[in-house]
């Protein structure tokens, strides 16, 4: 050993050791921290997301289906459904295309859409929810022609 | 380490120390790793098992009533029908049995999701019997039946015909030819006859129902 670590110069052992010590510290600290929340934290929270929006369609399919009454001459049913007030920390909307529930989030890694399975009584499926409200469905109609409707609970109360 | 690099011996523990702490992340990201994995449970593919299995038992084109599944209408269930009745269903390999018996299959679920019901199958079956009757005689049906037929022989000479009571055909001279009557599911039926005698076929449609297990496979 020669040049800083001469001899002489041997006091600067312990500061050398130290600022070694602490760049090391502090690179890996860096290097965990860019891995963690650069790939592998969102990589879990959209799998999770994901798994997440999949349940959640497949709930609010099911309270759908179930919302349908059996053959009647002036039905109307509303039936609460329960959403997650949120999907990986931000709001969705699930909405109703044709005969499938969509489920959009502005996260382009989470979707999720099913089909509804309805008896041919049902003439119009419509409406959508946002997150964070009090989702209903509401069934109206009678024996042959009945209508679905995806609101929120102030909008029932208010048409009486 | 020799005497000379003695005085940066606290490096090789510090490197020890990240050592252990990569490995102590790298545990921890596996058993999370694992704990997704295992909470993945397919719920499109259980959904589409349970929306194809309670529409086929409660769908008027499959069953009698609910929870009765038609035979002859559970015979020729294809893959569109299917497709139609639980649309979740659609683009997954699916296999519908009844007991022992394949009645729908496309592509191949092997394991996925299987869902199962106990049913009723009821299968039309017709009962016809001829009975000599006298005027005053009655008759009893032993199953019940929707609607019955009376086929009276050209000397028949049996003017009235009650069902549980109710006057269903009169005829002041003689009943002759082939009449069909509604009966009600719900209670048994008695032919009564008046009025003269003569030979009566009476052809009744029973159903008969047995216990079965619908087990309906999806697997994507």
């Amino acid at each position: 050993m020669n040049g800083a670590f001469a001899p002489d110069s041997r006091a600067l052992t312990p500061a050398v050791g130290k600022a070694l010590e602490v760049g090391i510290v502090v690179m890996f600290v860096g290097v965990m921290t860019t891995a963690l929340y650069g790939g592998v934290v969102p990589d879990y929270r959209n799998a999770v997301g994901d798994e997440v929006a999949d349940r959640t369609t497949v709930a609010a399919a099911e309270r759908v289906e179930n919302a349908v009454p059996p053959p009647a001459r002036n039905a109307r049913v509303v039936h609460r459904v329960d959403l997650p007030a949120s999907i990986r920390g931000s709001g969705y909307r699930i909405a109703v295309t044709g005969r499938t529930l969509v489920l959009e989030h502005p996260s382009p890694e989470i979707e999720a859409r099913t089909r509804l399975a309805l008896p041919a009584r049902v003439d119009d499926v419509s409406g959508g929810w946002e997150s964070g409200e009090d989702a209903v469905v509401v069934v109206t109609g009678d024996e042959d022609e009945l209508s679905v409707r995806l609101t929120d609970r102030r909008t029932v109360e208010g048409d009486g | 380490m020799s005497p000379n690099s003695r005085g940066q011996a606290n490096l090789a523990s510090l490197a020890i120390a990240l050592v252990a702490l990569v490995s102590a992340t790298t545990l921890g990201l596996v058993v999370a790793d694992g704990a997704l994995a295992n909470a993945d449970r397919e719920p499109l593919e259980r959904r589409a098992a349970v929306a194809a299995a309670d529409r086929v038992v409660t769908a008027p084109g499959t069953t009698v009533r609910p929870n009765v599944l038609d035979r002859e209408a559970m015979q020729t269930v294809g893959g569109g029908a299917l497709d139609d009745l639980a649309p979740p269903v659609e683009g997954r390999a699916v296999r519908l049995r009844l007991d022992d018996e394949t009645l729908f299959e496309r592509g191949d679920p092997i394991g996925g999701t299987t869902v199962q019901r106990i049913v009723l199958v009821a299968e039309s079956t017709t009962r016809t019997r001829t009975v000599t009757v006298e005027d005053g005689g009655s008759h009893t049906l032993p199953r019940r039946t929707t609607h019955v037929e009376l086929v009276f022989a050209t000397d028949s000479t049996v003017e009235t015909v009650r069902l549980n009571g109710r006057v269903v055909l009169h005829d002041p001279d003689g009943l002759r030819g082939r009449f069909s009557v509604r009966a009600s599911r719900y209670e048994t039926a008695t032919l009564a006859f008046e009025g003269g005698s003569g030979d009566v076929e009476i052809v009744s449609y029973p159903l008969q129902t047995r216990k079965a297990t619908l087990r309906v496979t999806v697997d994507d």
